[in-house]
């Protein structure tokens, strides 16, 4: 067990130093860093003054090396546009990000492990075929489009719900609506995929043939095993919601990460942009090591294989 | 389905060709109609559209569709413009049929790049295993890390929304389900005995990786790239509704869901019709893949 933490925790900290340098490169290959700082109209008397101010003189490894350092103590440098410190303005929109995050995650999978159980233990049915259907629509549908006709329906014509801000929980549920039904595909198909070949296993055949009851043989020895496979994607998944709010939040107007970077975007404002998709790859990378570990927890066959 | 799933029509259908099989296959037919229809509209879109879809004539400005004449006894809708036109004026059908063009342009070019990329690592990873798979997984895993997204546009809005730029930040991000798929059928066609067979009387390896290894991964590569296409297409849909993908006056399906927003409290079919067309197009990509792997008995987790 210790050998293969280990082992995860490495590539972990390659991945994450991987991404740091590639966001760092990017960032300061695609714009002048100066410039930036200056807006329009600097004279190069101005450019030269910022270069020397901030250090974007320096060789780009020295300034690389500076950055992972002080992002790495938690300072990651100031707003440009804001004017103020980057961990400040991540630290307010956070909460929204990650209430929207769990709200959509936790729909989704309320609806599709149900949905995807049903759908194995009775293969062909009107419930399968309905979930199947469902998966079909889910995956075709633009996220966007989805909130902008939820916004049409209960916003306007019912007048239901609020269609933008953050005020309330109610304001979260559209909002966490549109942001699950992306994940209910793919939770479904997997729920369905595993118990299905779980149920085809001697064990289970073993566990009907001594006259277990039904519903004992699918929650106690059944579903256990097809839930392996659930921990990792539900990881995963939930990277793609943080990363994916950026669509949602910015069709509900909700202030969390993803309306920020949006907005840090179309400003320009750079060391939001790097520290929003270091924060998000450094939770995506926690997240599938924590879920690696889980399942090596839950499996010995990982942990000892 | 899975692969476990028994198969209704049973033995029979294994000696029937792909074409006689895949003709029995409601759900693929019902795909691969729904793209030859969107498909040749976008094609033919410079004949079929009524007008230029770039003419802006301020006289028509959110003339409804022709069927709110009908329905609703509006004044201004007519069949000068069957589908409306926009707040500028501009023929909601003409634009439309360029707009599923660029999406179709778009989404064939990232799945062209994308599978490249992927497909080389993928495969590289499956065949020589060891030092290169160890490799490909550790960027494979970088990359999933990157929050796709969120780099795409903030790529897109450094370097400015043109086609060429899209094409090129989407192949670089979306390669990723191609190498872990590949990487996997490629391992197990490896261990088959035709490829040891073929290593032992002395092919080259370049001979083996495109003679032998190649046409027995063709399905789940066809299957990969239905599904990566339809994700490009969503993607430049959500970049261009972002505001940072295509760049106005160009027909984008995302694009005019942007500037359809405003209007949607009183002109509800601004964002239903373009919406109606992505979902149809992606529907119906998403179909002919879900047909193939159905018909090649694939997994459904590729």
């Amino acid at each position: 067990m210790l050998a293969y933490t280990l082992q995860r925790l490495g590539i972990a900290l390659i991945v994450v130093i991987a991404v740091s340098a590639l966001t760092f490169a990017f960032t300061n290959l695609a714009v002048d860093p100066a410039r930036a700082v200056a807006g329009e109209g600097a004279t190069d008397q101005d450019l030269a003054r910022i270069r020397a101010e901030y250090g974007f003189d320096r060789p780009p490894v020295t300034q690389y090396l500076d950055w992972l350092g002080s992002t790495a103590t938690g300072n990651l440098g100031n707003s440009i546009r804001q004017r103020r410190p980057v961990v400040d303005v991540l630290a307010e929109a956070f909460p929204v990000t990650i209430t929207l995050s769990c709200a959509a995650m936790t729909l989704a999978l309320l609806i599709a492990v149900p949905l995807g159980i049903v759908a194995a233990v009775r293969p062909n049915s009107w419930i399968d075929r309905f979930s199947q259907g469902l998966a079909v629509i889910g995956m075709a549908m633009p996220t966007f489009w989805f909130g902008l006709l939820m916004i049409m329906l209960f916003g306007i014509r019912l007048r239901w719900l609020p269609i933008s801000g953050d005020a309330t929980l109610v304001h979260f549920v559209m909002p966490a609506i549109a942001l699950a039904y992306y994940s209910i595909p793919i939770v479904m198909r997997l729920t369905r995929a595993g118990m299905i070949d779980v149920l085809a296993t001697d064990y289970i055949r073993t566990a009907r043939a001594k006259g277990l009851l039904p519903g004992k043989v699918l929650f106690k020895h059944a579903l256990r095993n097809a839930m392996l496979p659930l921990v990792s994607v539900t990881a995963v998944q939930f990277g793609h919601l943080l990363a994916g709010s950026v669509v949602v939040e910015t069709v509900f107007a909700l202030h969390g990460v993803g309306f920020l970077a949006w907005q840090s975007i179309t400003q320009a404002d750079l060391p939001i942009i790097q520290a929003i998709v270091l924060v998000l790859a450094l939770i995506y990378v926690v997240l599938v090591l924590l879920a690696d570990l889980l399942n090596a927890v839950l499996d010995p066959r990982i942990r000892l294989g | 389905m899975s692969a476990s799933v028994p198969d209704i029509e049973g033995e029979p259908a294994r000696n029937q060709g792909p074409v006689a099989r895949a003709r029995q296959h409601p759900v693929l037919l019902v795909g691969i109609a729904l793209f030859t229809v969107i498909a040749l509209a976008a094609l033919l879109a410079p004949v079929l559209a009524p007008h230029d879809p770039y003419a802006q004539d301020f006289t028509q400005r959110r003339v409804p569709p022709v069927w709110y004449a009908w329905l609703y006894g509006s004044p201004k809708a007519s069949w000068l413009h069957p589908l409306g036109a926009d707040n500028l004026g501009r023929d909601y059908l003409s634009r439309l049929l360029y707009g599923t063009r660029l999406s179709l342009l778009i989404g064939l070019a990232v799945m062209t790049a994308s599978g490249l990329i992927g497909s080389t690592l993928g495969i590289a990873a499956g065949y020589f295993g060891g030092r290169v798979d160890l490799a490909v997984n550790l960027l494979l895993t970088t990359r999933l890390s990157i929050p796709l997204v969120l780099v795409a546009l903030a790529v897109v809005s450094l370097f400015g929304g043109s086609i060429g730029i899209i094409v090129a930040v989407l192949g670089l991000l979306l390669w990723d389900r191609f190498a872990v798929v590949l990487r996997s059928v490629t391992m197990q066609v490896s261990r088959q005995d035709f490829v040891a067979a073929a290593r032992v009387i002395g092919c080259s390896t370049p001979y083996i990786l495109l003679r032998e290894i190649l046409p027995n991964i063709l399905a789940p590569l066809i299957v990969v790239a239905t599904v990566e296409m339809a994700l490009a297409v969503l993607l430049e849909a959500a970049l261009s509704f972002l505001g940072l993908g295509v760049q106005p006056p160009e027909p984008s399906l995302g694009l005019m869901l942007a500037e359809g927003k405003n209007d949607m409290f009183f002109d509800a079919w601004m964002i239903t019709i373009p919406g109606v067309v992505l979902f149809v197009l992606v529907l119906a990509i998403n179909l002919i893949g879900d047909g193939i792997r159905d018909l090649m008995a694939l997994d459904r987790t590729t």
